[in-house]
């Protein structure tokens, strides 16, 4: 009997695995596309900027193809683990792709940046998925949540420089995931060309968090969300068996 | 008639001296001003002092502590190391945060502007122990010269610049500070560095004529970097201009040079010390200030004509400028804008300071 469900299960299982490498696969042309889209505008830009260019695209992109998985014999932890490893790789293939030579500590930094916040943003998507009815919903908040913490450092601009507080100027940069990003290629992304152009950050005072603080937060913020997440569902079964107990009874 | 021909050449003696010292009177600074001047200074280094930290650093950054350390050293005061803590625990923080590729500096960013500014701070003390520490300050300044070994040809717009030292595009303003640090350190003027350097600072000024860009204006000014000012467009504004004419004259250009006359023109035609001229609103303002006493005084006019027929001297004009936005407690501080930091008063006080010295010290 089991082995007939394990057989019955293998053709779907398979489906997933597929949709899981396509929608990863899909992401990573995205992200190409819209790095080339960008990198025009980026006059002369060194590789550091292609590089966080890149690794930023790779992780809006993902969140958008982000895998609905319901059905499934693997774990949510597990797909998004795969998930998040499968961005990497798409990380490492697409500088390998654009023949970009460049400091191999720096690289092996940004893959593992990106592996965390795929993870972090995947944690936050179960989270949400709590409280939302449309499964689908879930991701598209996230992506939206990270686009606009994304771009805080563009939208803010305007009236930052009128804010007399230095926390404050730096907290807008620390949230933004793509100063996490760049700390771990150790780049100045604030006064490149571009952001020197259409952003006053440039010409104010600012820290960027350390690298190693940053890892360090964002794995906690992982950990936590998986805990909440996952006291969540306990919960939830737990009252689910109850209202099924209670159905029986009556 | 021959007794008569001694007392008639002393008389035209005399009288020609004291004609002679009545135009030197009107070209000098005023001396009364020159006396509010000091006073401005000594209450702005009061200021520092009470604002120095533990460590002996301003503002805890090595840029803030070596531009706060200059203003003291280049003082009418004359202090020195011998002064006391207040000027030796600022140089400890500095050399505390020697990097190992040579540069100072407390991060990675900002890289060029701490070391030159520095390294400036290091010279001044006239003190030959940190002749290594300069040295290597010098090398890494060099080094961040954007020339063939990055991959850049000579018709690249970026060639001969220095910018802030990380992967970020070079500036005029960063490339003036390192120009003037390396000047300030006597590097060897036949170093190649400042022919490179030539070639981007005439890339960023509106002059067709020694510009090669397209976007080159024909006013004389300068703008934030070749194509692109802060302030719109390729716009040419004060801060820059006198940037690029510290640059140019430090760079080893010749005071008649034609890159130097337009600068020189520009700077008399858009003369003011309201704001920073061509900039928004008062951003700059002080930052202008500095530049603008460096800029006259490396030129060596006592006075200007502008574009009206109205003469100026420079250094009272901008003694009573600064004297008049000074605060009660004896500092300085942009209360317009806090872009480029101003709205530090360590900073802003220390450029205030340095400005004066420069009227000061003729």
């Amino acid at each position: 009997m089991a082995n007939n469900a394990t057989l019955s299960a293998r053709p779907k299982l398979l489906l997933r695995k597929k949709e899981l490498a396509g929608r990863c696969l899909l992401a990573l042309i995205l992200a190409q596309l819209l790095t080339l889209a960008v990198l025009p505008e980026l006059e002369d830009a060194p590789v550091k900027a292609t590089l966080l260019t890149l690794a930023t695209s790779i992780i809006l992109c993902s969140y958008l193809l982000y895998p609905e998985i319901n059905v499934c014999h693997y774990s949510r932890t597990t797909i998004n683990i795969i998930w998040s490893t499968l961005l990497a790789i798409g990380v490492l293939a697409s500088i390998l792709l654009n023949n970009l030579h460049f400091d191999l500590i720096l690289i092996l930094r940004l893959t593992l940046a990106v592996v965390l916040l795929c993870l972090l943003l995947s944690s936050l998507t179960r989270l949400i998925s709590h409280f939302t009815t449309d499964t689908s919903s879930a991701p598209l908040l996230v992506f939206l949540i990270t686009t606009t913490l994304t771009t805080a450092t563009i939208w803010s601009g305007n009236w930052v420089e009128h804010i007399d507080s230095q926390n404050t100027t730096d907290s807008i940069i620390a949230i933004s995931p793509l100063t996490y990003l760049a700390s771990m290629l150790d780049y100045d992304y604030l006064r490149s060309q571009w952001f020197y152009s259409h952003t006053p950050y440039g010409s104010l005072r600012y820290h960027y968090p350390h690298w190693l603080s940053y890892l360090t937060v964002y794995l906690g913020i992982t950990v936590l969300l998986s805990f909440v997440e996952r006291q969540l569902k306990i919960k939830a079964t737990n009252l689910s068996s109850k209202h099924h107990t209670q159905t029986e009874t009556t | 008639m021959k007794r008569f021909v001694p007392i008639f050449i002393a008389v035209c003696a005399l009288l020609f001296s004291t004609l002679s010292m009545a135009k030197e009177s009107t070209d000098l600074m005023d001396p009364v001003l020159k006396k509010k001047a000091q006073r401005a200074v000594d209450r702005g280094l009061r200021y520092l002092r009470e604002h120095q930290e533990e460590d002996g650093s301003w503002s805890k950054s090595v840029g803030i502590t070596a531009l706060a350390l200059r203003a003291y050293l280049e003082s009418h005061r004359g202090y020195n190391e011998s002064d006391g803590a207040f000027i030796t625990k600022p140089l400890e923080f500095i050399l505390y945060h020697i990097n190992r590729d040579g540069s100072i500096g407390e991060s990675s960013q900002n890289k060029n502007y701490n070391t030159a500014v520095s390294i400036t701070a290091l010279q001044a003390t006239g003190n030959s122990s940190y002749a290594e520490t300069i040295s290597n300050g010098q090398k890494f300044l060099t080094g961040l010269q954007i020339d063939e070994q990055e991959g850049y040809d000579k018709e690249h717009k970026y060639y001969g610049g220095i910018g802030y030292g990380g992967d970020e595009r070079p500036d005029l303003s960063n490339q003036y500070m390192a120009i003037e640090a390396l000047k300030a350190t006597a590097l060897d003027k036949n170093d190649p560095v400042w022919e490179k350097a030539l070639i981007f600072v005439s890339r960023s000024q509106n002059r067709s004529e020694s510009n090669d860009q397209e976007f080159a204006g024909n006013d004389g000014g300068f703008t934030y970097m070749p194509g692109y000012s802060p302030h719109g467009d390729a716009q040419s504004y004060g801060a820059m201009t006198h940037a690029g004419l510290i640059s140019l004259l430090y760079a080893g250009v010749d005071k008649n040079d034609p890159r130097v006359q337009s600068a020189y023109n520009w700077i008399r035609s858009e003369y003011t010390l309201e704001n920073n001229p061509g900039a928004k609103g008062k951003q700059g303002l002080f930052y202008y200030y500095n530049a603008f006493a460096k800029s006259m005084s490396a030129y060596g006019e006592k006075e200007f004509i502008d574009n009206k027929g109205a003469k100026h001297n420079w250094r009272n004009e901008l003694t009573e400028k600064l004297l008049s936005l000074q605060d009660k407690d004896g500092s300085w501080v942009n209360k317009e804008s806090r872009r480029w930091w101003e709205g530090d008063p360590n900073l802003v006080t220390a450029w205030c300071a340095i400005a004066l010295n420069m009227v000061i010290k003729e």
